[in-house]
């Protein structure tokens, strides 16, 4: 017993050091954003001496920051949504369907995504502008399926390899068809995996930024993260309303992280749980 | 309140507009068309451009498509719809990438609207001549800006300085005397403002103190002259602020005008842009900034940073060259003034009542017509080319201590490579 | 990849078969419906990517140069010759790869510290949870802004954190001194993508049956054994893939470093993407740039199918079932 209360205070321990390093950095961030315009360079000692929180009603009173959230929940969760269809369908294939140049294919999708954006940028302006989805939510959306496939492909696949073909089998001996035996067996078994890919899909369309800026132009179509980057002005950074607009755009994610978190656990680790 | 009037103007023009169009609808059918800018969301101009779309529209009927994008990203975005071929009707342009949108046939030279010398008659000459090109006028100016000299006068008081530096030697010793360490000897509050990071402001930077040491970056032929002697000494002279840690080190430009403003930093060489951002976010302490002219003799950087192109490739030549000449009006111009310390280049478009609510605008109203572009003579259609050279040298010699000498070598090097004549 | 041996048995069932019966299954019962499903994503990709990639590469091989009308389409070698001349890109290309497996192991580290950290269940682990995935929860423009601010060598809170140590007093400049200035980066990097790791390994750990552990605590095996003997083995495929992905990620990175040195200072934290976007956005060489980026391709494609090669031979040659 002793040994076991040991443990547990060097995990505490280890978990909280860890904790405290990985959120200075939003602490401070949140300390900016309740520091005045300009100030942020003026914060000394390790707390604000003051709070302002100017910042945080300025962004909806003089910017259409809802409008930017309602953009982004709309691309965000659409994207995601259908990245999961799209890459667990093909992840279930790769780990079934044995044929040969599976791998080709793996490796195939993979490559789409080592190219340098910013090298492709024109001819992704010109291919959204010839399949008329300039400044629309739709051409957006597309944009970040095709940033989150090759993740949801490779990360379903892995899940689905690691669930026994038998279970499913022998669904299909009791008369399932394959699609009720995906439907079934499978799909429930690979769920922490796909609510890790829904995750990452929701994020990097959260975030996206060269897709959400080069295809739209007109500011009731940005997304959060473009309008994030307009605090930056001609001449000045609005720094302290741009940290506040951070916060609360961070906020959605953290949300759905918090409701999704809980369904990360497996069958088989539920029942061992302490 | 105040906010309110300008929508409701806007909505009033709006509502009007509706009227024209359904009441006395003209034959010609009415044309979409697209301008391309980055300031329609800045504070203050966008007034000002917002009730300029609405005028128009009221006007001809045509709708305007706003391509709307922000400062930073502004030249890259217009570049990427220009390569698909994509650009809008109306492009802002300003005088450092002018010359390569020219020389690249992606303009229109504005023969049509400029044949009826009444229209040319609006804009002053100076205007006119710093976006011509090759003896064609291939836009509209609409704002121009230098930069001068802004200095927080209670810190220069403070400090026993008597009055604004007019000469480099003097402004270095000012930097000095106000640059403030607290005990351990880190500092507390900077000299002067410096540019020095990795972006283009750092090239205007040393253009401005050769300018002061009496060079040019090229002479009269077009022949880089990067290894002349004003050049090494205005790099110098960069190398000893920075070594002293006078100025902020690798600090972006935009960092350090809101230390400036914030009363961290006690002098700057800068745009009227500061006065109203320190009235607004530094109100206590606003009646300490004082503007002053450049401390040297010679000619300021600057000139037209906003103005007004046409594509060469326009869907709607016609319609976007109305707007041009709408843009040009009396009425038009002389309301710039009310909602942007810019300088416009109506003919008196600035009022003197304008002038006396902005009395800081002084120097700048003074060098707007003898400001040089930034551009390198001779070399105007390659400045993106080589503002990252110049600028890479300056970094290795400020950050990473090569002398002022060869790093100045290396970049008359690699401009005689890249763009040599 | 969970108990070994029965995906091993699913493939042996699955031995190739001769070509027409392969075709002729795909419209039976079997094997047109796993068709059909790689199809959307291969289409999407194609055209969204793809179709970009080849434009791209094709652009390599030409002269296009927004601001200078003398370019055209011939087919030139010009680029290239240009990219194997130009010492900066060899030197790029070595700043990408100390980067990029700096911030992939890293954050790997930092990752699967935090995910054993908040495997089991305790009071209090879904916050703790939440508080690890919440530098991925900001965007990295504005999270990269922040450590610009706490990196500044006279106000920024950065110095006075290392000032609480004993024997340091002097500021640091973490964005300019040689010696830091590519480690401050890395830290930022790590910081803004373990979490990626965090999640995918906490989700491969879910996948892991506790029956095998409570099996080695009666054969009385230490949790470093344990960690050694049933974890690392198990995480095998899931560490494979969330190190592509952050390797990609951190060899794509362009917001942090653009924002925080801009490359500088004397190109000392210039990597390979930063020069490609300088050829493209600062001098509008699309050619040069689209050059660069077919050179980045081959590179992460070369360093990717090795990899793979080493860590998933067998499984990737089991799909291909060759």
């Amino acid at each position: 017993m002793r040994n076991l209360t040991l443990s547990k205070a060097v995990h505490r321990l280890i978990l909280v050091a860890t904790t405290i390093c990985i959120l200075f950095p939003i602490y401070w961030m949140l300390v900016l954003a309740f520091t005045k315009l300009g100030m942020s360079r003026s914060v000394e000692g390790f707390y604000p001496a003051s709070l302002t929180f100017n910042n945080f009603t300025q962004l909806f009173t003089e910017r259409p920051m809802l409008r930017w959230l309602l953009n982004s929940a709309l691309v965000a969760s659409i994207s995601s949504a259908l990245s999961l269809l799209i890459g667990t369908s093909a992840g279930y294939a790769l780990s079934r369907l044995h044929f040969r140049g599976a791998g080709l294919i793996m490796i195939l999708i993979l490559v789409t995504q080592m190219m340098p954006p910013t090298a492709i940028v024109v001819p992704i302006y010109d291919l959204f502008r010839q399949l008329g989805m300039l400044n629309t939510i739709q051409g957006v959306t597309l944009g970040h399926i095709s940033l989150v496939i090759p993740l949801a492909v490779w990360m379903t696949k892995g899940y689905f390899d690691s669930i026994p073909l038998d279970l499913e089998n022998a669904a299909r001996i009791d008369g399932c068809t394959r699609l009720a035996a995906f439907w079934h067996v499978a799909l429930p078994l690979a769920s922490p995996g796909l609510i890790v890919v829904f995750i990452y899909g929701f994020v990097t369309s959260w975030h996206e930024f060269l897709f959400a800026r080069t295809l739209v132009s007109q500011q009731e179509l940005w997304t959060g993260a473009v309008g994030l980057g307009s605090f930056r002005g001609e001449f000045f950074t609005l720094f302290e309303p741009q940290m506040a607009a951070s916060v609360v755009f961070s906020v959605p994610v953290v949300l759905v992280f918090m409701f999704l978190q809980r369904r990360l656990i497996s069958g088989g680790l539920a029942g061992g749980v302490r | 309140m105040k906010n309110f009037n300008p929508k409701m103007r806007q909505s009033m023009i709006a509502l009007s507009a509706l009227l024209a169009t359904t009441t006395l609808a003209p034959a010609a059918s009415a044309a979409d068309v697209s301008i391309f800018l980055w300031q329609y969301d800045e504070p203050g101009i966008s007034t000002w451009w917002r009730n300029s779309v609405a005028a128009y529209e009221a006007e001809t009927g045509n709708r305007m498509v706003v391509r709307n994008t922000t400062g930073a990203q502004y030249y890259q975005q217009l570049v990427i719809e220009m390569a698909s071929g994509d650009a809008a009707d109306v492009i802002g342009v300003n005088t450092s990438n002018l010359h390569e949108l020219v020389s690249a046939g992606k303009l229109k030279p504005l023969d049509d609207l400029l044949s009826d010398p009444a229209v040319k008659a609006r804009i002053q000459s100076g205007g006119w001549d710093a976006l011509t090109v090759d003896g064609k006028i291939y836009a509209v100016p609409i704002a121009g800006r230098t930069l001068e000299m802004i200095y927080n006068a209670c810190y220069f008081e403070e400090a026993g300085i008597s009055g604004p530096p007019t000469t480099p030697e003097e402004y270095l010793a000012a930097a000095r005397k106000l640059t403030k360490r607290d005990e351990s000897g880190n500092i507390t509050r900077y000299g002067t403002s410096m540019m020095n990071a990795s972006e283009d402001p750092t090239y205007e930077m040393l253009l401005m103190w050769t300018i002061a040491h009496g060079g040019r970056f090229a002479d009269a032929d077009g022949q880089f002259a990067l290894t002349s002697e004003p050049v090494e000494k205005a790099l110098t002279f960069m190398k000893t602020i920075y070594d002293e840690g006078l100025a902020p080190r690798g600090m972006s430009e935009t960092d350090q005008r809101s230390l400036f403003a914030t009363g961290k930093t006690a002098m700057t060489i800068d745009g009227q842009w500061q006065f109203p951002f320190v009235e607004q976010n530094n109100p206590d302490h606003y009646d300490c900034y004082k503007s002053a002219s450049r401390p040297w003799d010679g000619v300021a950087t600057g000139g037209v940073t906003v103005a007004l192109a046409l594509n060469a490739d326009a869907k709607e030549p016609e319609a976007a060259q109305a707007f041009l000449e709408l843009i040009t009006r009396p009425e038009i111009q002389s309301t710039f003034a009310d909602h942007s310390p810019f300088v416009p280049f109506g003919v008196d478009a600035v009022s003197q009542e304008q002038i006396a609510s902005r009395p800081y605008l002084e120097p700048w109203l003074k060098s707007i017509g003898t400001a040089i572009p930034i551009t390198v003579p001779g070399h105007e259609n390659q400045f993106n080319t080589i503002w990252p050279i110049v600028v890479n040298g300056v970094v290795a010699s400020l950050q990473d201590g090569v002398e002022p000498k060869d790093a100045l070598a290396e970049v008359q090097d690699e401009l005689e490579g890249c763009c040599g004549k | 990849m969970v108990p070994r041996s029965i995906p091993l048995d699913a493939r042996h069932e699955a031995r190739p078969k001769p070509a027409l019966v392969r075709f002729r299954e795909l419209f039976s019962d079997g094997m047109g419906f796993p068709a059909l499903m790689v199809a959307p994503a291969l289409l999407t990709l194609a055209v969204v990517i793809g179709f970009p990639i080849v434009k791209g590469l094709i652009l390599s091989f030409q002269m296009i140069k927004l601001t200078s009308p003398a370019t055209g389409g011939d087919f030139t070698l010009y680029n290239y010759v240009k990219m194997f001349s130009d010492k900066n890109v060899l030197a790029s290309v070595w700043r990408s790869c100390v980067y990029m497996s700096g911030s992939v192991l890293g954050a790997t580290f930092v990752g699967l510290i935090a995910a054993l950290l908040t495997r089991r269940a305790f009071m209090g682990r879904s916050l703790f949870r939440t508080f690890f995935i919440l530098p991925w929860a900001i965007p990295a423009v504005a999270t990269t802004l922040v450590w610009g601010v706490m990196y500044d060598a006279n106000f920024g809170v950065m110095n006075r954190i290392v000032q609480l140590l004993p024997g340091i007093n002097s500021n640091i400049e973490w964005l300019i001194d040689r010696d830091y200035v590519l480690g401050s980066l890395i830290a930022v990097q790590i910081w803004g993508d373990f979490p990626v790791a965090y999640l995918f390994l906490l989700a491969g750990l879910q996948a892991i049956p506790e029956e095998l552990y409570e099996a080695a605590n009666v054969d009385g095996a230490n949790g470093w054994q344990q960690f050694w003997h049933i974890t690392a083995p198990q995480l095998r495929y899931i560490v494979t893939v969330t190190i592509i992905l952050l390797g990609i990620l951190s060899f794509r990175s362009f917001a942090v470093i653009h924002i925080l040195t801009g490359g500088g200072p004397n190109r000392r934290t210039e990597t390979l993407v930063i020069q490609t976007y300088n050829a493209a956005f600062r001098s509008f060489d699309f050619s040069y740039g689209a050059a660069l980026g077919i050179l980045s391709l081959i590179f992460s494609v070369v360093i990717v199918a090795l990899y793979i090669r080493l860590t998933l031979g067998r499984e990737m040659r089991g799909a291909a079932a060759t």
